[in-house]
């Protein structure tokens, strides 16, 4: 671990910027249709709560990284063993969120490059800012944030300026039950709420740990309710039948702004906001699986790691999958139930039962 | 490494910055405006592209030379994207669609095909937006429509596309419907589609030559023309004038339009212009019968009066209000009554039945297009005449 703190408001931004991420554009939750917005909040509402195991686990631990406390908890081995799946676990999911990247820049501007260039001038830029620690990171994200922020007001505006909004294409609410709607649930619990598991290996950095939780929460909030309003806007712009069948939501329901013929054609925007928030998602994980690595395999300094850790990010990310359709696929069936669901949920709820059951007969 | 070395090292990225992997320069493209899709005899696609000339449309006046400000050039294929690529055979350049603002359908592919073939590659090609007006070439094919030079606009596509614009907001008559639009209802099973259709007037062989923008009535020209209701994807019938503006009642489209009527004892005509519309469409479902209440609300101010009225008696203003009253659910009703004979739901009253009562609708979801040709639709229309214009009173007051 690195000797640096890093200020609440940076935690959020950083926060902020993760769960905005690749998904803000890729759309989550439409498997509900209609109600994806539902399925996004319901989302939220259990991510929040897993948030909570997970900050428990923090105050327990207040300076290691999950893969630290692991060992604490599970002794040397079995918390090595942790450790390590970890660790792939990270560099899986930023390599998918390189994909990602990688995807929808080749579908939407980039058509004739080819994706490894994108992907490899990505990963460099990413490795380039872990290179310098994870403050200057934090402070990056502070610019971006602003941009970012600048980007939805204004698309925001021209979306609802340019009368392209049916409500009526939301409605009715529920129009097929709940079903749809939990069956979407698991997807936009784990991608991107769930996602938060990163930042356990983050968390020991605030400079006051207090306000771990109301950060965390805050952001989480924050960036949920902006992507219940990306969910709801590109079904009531594009209805459901669109919306659904689009590769990337957004940046077709961007494309249709066109106020008095000379705010128009703004896809440029969608794409810069992958850029941001994928270069953070990226960023993240890549540094959460370096931590991890550092502590399963204590190696003194990580920032001898990202030279080897790119080269497997940028090679897994683009063997993780033959296609498009194979990418989404895996993320929606094989990656939400065998990898993200245990890895975020089911260890860190079973570190801190163990946790707790230890203290108790600790202290008796 | 020295602060020389590290210097030096900048400069491989000056490579990298000054440009992208798929730059295209503009001096290697083509812009397309409008393009437009017939079918052939042996059952390919004929695709037309309105090709920008452009040294003929820069400004100033070196730039304007004597050819013409477009081309259009066809090229057939089994695909649509076939043809984009087929043409580097015609054309020197690559085509880009980014620009493209009009997308033209045959009539008889509009017809015999449907539009939901076609318009698969313009949604997924990167460089297409779903932006571009598609419109149906009414009794004919889209290429020649294509082909028509126009004064005014030197881009014949834009001209189109701003005429469409321009009726849509002054006249009323006929939507604007976008690639994005149409896709929407095309997918949606409970709703019919309506788009605006276009025809030549003239000669052909006159319109392509740029002495047809030389003169002051032009030999040809293109219109717009007709409404055309589309069923399960494939052009059923046309609607035209009153009708027409029926159904963009009923879609609360009508931004602005003017309505006349005959006064009293045939003594004279009248018209208004119409603003400020709003349209309420209340389902309701009893016993398993749907019902519509269509309620409409408009203001205007009279524009145009030859007979005697005193309008400065608040009272004969009412009365004129009823007449555009009745006006207006005519067409409405007139609108609604050819949507039924055709068992065509162009309002999209099923969804918002599936709207307002789910339950019933998954009921009546199947027999639908019996349940809308046979439905009651109630029709309320409250207009307002605000104001009449510069005058108090027309010039013919007194009749002798």
């Amino acid at each position: 671990m690195e000797k640096v703190k890093i200020s609440g408001g940076q935690l959020f931004i950083l926060m902020f910027l993760f769960e905005l991420g690749t998904a803000i554009v890729i759309g989550p939750g439409l498997g509900a249709e209609k109600d994806a917005w539902l399925a996004v909040l319901l989302g939220l509402i259990s991510g929040m709560i897993l948030f909570l195991v997970y900050y428990a686990l923090y105050r327990l631990y207040p300076d290691q990284p999950l893969t630290g406390y692991a060992k604490k908890i599970l002794g040397k081995y079995i918390g090595s063993v942790i450790g390590i799946v970890y660790l792939f676990y990270f560099i899986y999911i930023a390599s998918r969120d390189l994909r990602d990247f990688g995807e929808l820049l080749t579908a939407s501007t980039y058509t004739y490059t080819p994706m490894f260039v994108i992907n490899a001038f990505m990963i460099l830029a990413v490795a380039y800012v872990l290179f310098l620690g994870i403050e200057v990171l934090a402070r990056t994200g502070e610019i971006f944030f602003f941009l970012l922020m600048l980007i939805g007001v204004v698309g925001t505006i021209l979306v609802l300026v340019s009368g392209m909004i049916e409500v009526h294409n939301l409605l009715p609410i529920l129009e097929n039950g709940w079903g749809p709607v939990l069956q979407a649930w698991p997807t936009t619990y784990t991608f991107p709420f769930g996602e938060m598991v990163a930042f356990t290996v983050l968390l020991p950095y605030l400079n006051r740990p207090n306000l771990g939780l109301r950060v965390g929460l805050s952001a989480m909030s924050f960036s949920g309710i902006l992507l219940m309003w990306v969910v709801a806007m590109e079904v009531a712009v594009l209805s459901v039948y669109v919306a659904t069948r689009s590769t990337f939501p957004l940046l077709s329901a961007i494309g249709l702004v066109n106020m008095t013929g000379f705010f128009q054609r703004l896809d440029v925007v969608v794409v810069l906001t992958l850029i941001i928030g994928g270069f953070f998602k990226i960023a993240v994980f890549f540094y959460a699986a370096l931590i991890s690595a550092t502590e399963v395999f204590r190696v003194s300094k990580y920032t001898r790691l990202i030279f080897p850790f790119s080269i497997v990010i940028l090679l897994s990310s683009m063997t993780v999958a033959n296609n498009y359709a194979g990418h989404i696929q895996e993320g929606l069936e094989i990656s939400t139930y065998y990898a993200s669901l245990p890895f975020q949920t089911g260890i860190p709820l079973l570190l801190l039962v163990i946790a707790l059951i230890r203290r108790y007969f600790k202290n008796r | 490494m020295t602060r020389k070395f590290k210097l030096f090292l900048l400069f491989p990225g000056l490579i990298l910055l000054a440009g992208c992997w798929d730059q295209q320069e503009t001096g290697e493209i083509a812009l397309v405006m409008g393009m437009g899709i017939d079918k052939t005899e042996e059952n390919l696609y004929r695709v037309s592209y309105q090709i920008v000339n452009p040294g003929q449309v820069a400004g100033g006046k070196t730039g304007q030379g004597q050819g013409t400000a477009v081309t259009t050039y066809s090229e057939t294929g089994g695909t649509i994207f076939e043809t984009v690529r087929k043409i580097s055979k015609k054309v020197p350049r690559m085509l880009s669609f980014s620009h493209t603002v009009v997308l033209i359908v045959g009539e008889d592919l509009a017809k015999e095909e449907g539009l939901a073939r076609i318009l698969d590659f313009s949604e997924r090609y990167y460089d297409f937006r779903s932006t571009a007006l598609v419109l149906v070439a009414r009794a004919g094919q889209a290429r020649p429509i294509l082909s028509i030079l126009s004064p005014l606009e030197r881009i014949p596509a834009m001209k189109i596309q701003e005429t469409v614009q321009k009726t849509e907001q002054v006249w009323g008559e006929t939507p604007q419907r976008n690639i994005n639009d149409v896709v929407q209802t095309l997918s949606s099973k409970s709703k019919g589609l309506a788009l605006a259709g276009i025809s030549l007037v003239g000669n052909m062989k006159e319109g392509q030559t740029s002495a047809n923008n030389q003169q002051a009535i032009p030999n040809t020209l293109v219109k717009i023309n007709g409404l055309a209701l589309f069923k399960d994807g494939k052009l059923n019938s046309w609607l035209d004038e009153e009708e027409a503006r029926g159904v963009a009642w009923v879609q609360n489209k009508i931004k602005k339009t003017v309505l006349t009527s005959k006064c009293k004892e045939n003594k004279g005509d009248m018209a208004v212009e119409v603003m400020r519309t709003s349209t309420h469409v209340k389902p309701k479902v009893e016993q398993g019968k749907p019902e519509i209440t269509i309620t409409i609300r408009g203001e205007g101010h009279l524009e145009e009066i030859t007979c005697p009225a005193d309008l400065t008696n608040p009272k004969v203003i009412f009365k004129l209000n009823n007449t555009f009253e009745s006006n207006i659910k005519q067409e409405v009703i007139a609108a609604v009554e050819v949507a039924q004979k055709h068992k065509n739901d162009v309002f999209g009253f099923g969804e918002a039945i599936n709207r307002a009562n789910p339950k019933e609708w998954k009921q009546m979801k199947k027999q639908w297009e019996d349940k809308f040709a046979n439905m009651d639709v109630q029709v309320n229309v409250d207009f307002f005449i605000r104001g009449t214009g510069l005058r108090k009173q027309p010039i013919i007051l007194q009749e002798k």
